[in-house]
């Protein structure tokens, strides 16, 4: 048997406190990682991040929360019905998700795409990209 | 008419055979070649490699091994290929129903059923979720009822949705991933129910499964019985914080109440790990992340390569 490995934390160190502006402060738990750092931030300085990513992801947080969708694509093939996983390329506006969900779920493929292939959904105004994150059996 | 090419092994005695195919045994068998074994055998009862892994579309895995997010599949795709450079032999569909103390592996395969013995033989076999049966939540027991994974299994392989009005039995991180994924597939879901007083899974899937989606956790609130004939129709529970009993209407029960390690092959022949038997990754015991089962297992793969095991 093996010994339990202890969850590493990055090696940055916590930073000093910042002064911030108490009346715009606001806390958020980091989902970067599975670290869950608690962080606040008043839109300018960020406390309690161990690492960039965290600094970075309090500020966006604060203005307009991101987030990678995941979800699958229907592929019909001879063989039968194939889910197909897929990501969204880059982070969209959490308020943007029923919507393009909706897209993602009216899209059909015809033949199952390699790892790696982009898909797209959405207005060619506004359009969606997707990467194919899987290899279907 | 064209012969089948009959897919059978290529020795009768290895070094090692790992017993399935996931993050875990592809680790093992990594490990072990690199340190210089030849003939490993890894058996896999699904016709492909990745275990788990298949049915995890969601980001959040590789940061530590692969110093990158990626989702489940892309993981499993990732380290197939490392896995394959490892020039290991694998035979999948085939499934292992008999280990013996004398080290022999009985496994049945499309052509029949086959014996192999090795030096090593290494359980990587997984973990298997705790169902409603083993809690003993009394009632009926109607259609509706799954573990938060077969409904993942459902939803993400299959395209089929396990009902449209949910309630998540326990905070585990499959329930908290399977309460988004069924909102995000038109499913309602009405609650998290905790019986403890923190939450099971990681904070970061609370935030982004439950709060982001506004589907409340009630923590310290317990299960008291199922209701409903032929389909899930509501469930009574109580908040052990004022006593209060009441009724939730519901089609669909997602329990997310724990893991438990996989070694009934080994409990049915009586033996023990130990003189090459080894247990990796979540038979071992449940690892919260992949990346230390892929770490752990090309350890275990090395020392027994380094005959250090």
């Amino acid at each position: 048997m093996m010994e339990k490995p202890v969850e590493k934390k990055p090696k940055t160190r916590r930073k000093a406190e910042k002064p911030l502006d108490r009346d715009k402060a606001k806390r958020y738990t980091c989902i970067v990682c599975p670290a869950c750092c608690d962080l606040e931030t008043d839109g300018v300085e960020v406390n309690g991040a161990r690492c960039p990513k965290g600094e970075v992801f309090a500020r966006q947080e604060r203005v307009a929360p991101l987030r990678v969708i995941t979800t699958t694509v229907r592929c019909e093939t001879p063989r039968g019905l194939r889910m197909v996983p897929v990501k969204t390329s880059c982070p969209v506006p959490l308020a943007l998700i029923p919507e393009v969900m909706k897209q993602v779920k009216a899209l059909r493929i015809p033949k199952i795409p390699a790892i790696g292939t982009l898909l797209t959904t959405g207005s060619s105004s506004e359009p969606v990209e997707w990467v194919v994150t899987g290899e279907v059996g | 008419m064209e012969c089948c090419r009959i897919d059978m092994i290529k020795h009768d005695h290895y070094d090692v055979i790992i017993i399935g195919g996931g993050p875990a045994g592809m680790a093992v068998a990594v490990g072990a070649s690199s340190a210089g074994l030849k003939r490993i055998l890894v058996l896999e009862r699904h016709p492909r490699l990745g275990g788990i892994l298949n049915q995890c579309i969601h980001v959040g895995f590789g940061l530590r091994y692969f110093k990158e997010e990626l989702t489940g599949t892309e993981y499993a795709a990732r380290y197939k290929k490392l896995f394959q450079q490892a020039g290991v032999e694998v035979k999948t569909s085939s499934f292992v129903h008999k280990v013996s103390d004398r080290k022999q592996v009985t496994f049945v395969c499309p052509e029949g059923e086959l014996f192999v013995s090795a030096d090593h033989i290494v359980l990587a076999t997984g973990c298997r979720e705790r169902t409603r049966e083993m809690l003993t939540i009394p009632g009926t027991r109607p259609a509706g009822i799954f573990t938060a994974g077969l409904a993942q299994e459902m939803v993400n392989i299959h395209g089929i949705l396990p009902g449209k009005n949910v309630v998540v039995i326990g905070s585990g991180d499959i329930g908290l991933i399977m309460a988004r994924r069924v909102v995000l597939e038109g499913a309602k879901v009405q609650a998290v129910l905790e019986i403890l007083d923190h939450l099971s899974g990681l904070v970061r899937n609370k935030i982004q499964c439950l709060d982001d989606f506004g589907i409340p956790l009630y923590l310290q609130h317990e299960t008291l019985e199922i209701i409903g004939k032929d389909r899930v129709e509501a469930i009574r529970y109580r908040d052990n914080t004022t006593g209060r009993e009441n009724v939730m209407a519901c089609d669909t029960l997602l329990f997310s109440v724990g893991l438990i390690p996989e070694r009934d092959l080994l409990i049915d022949a009586g033996i023990d790990p130990g003189d090459g038997i080894h247990v990796a990754g979540n038979a071992d015991y449940v690892h919260d992340l992949v990346d230390w089962v892929t770490k752990d297992g090309e350890k275990l793969g090395r020392s027994l390569g380094n005959g250090n095991a």
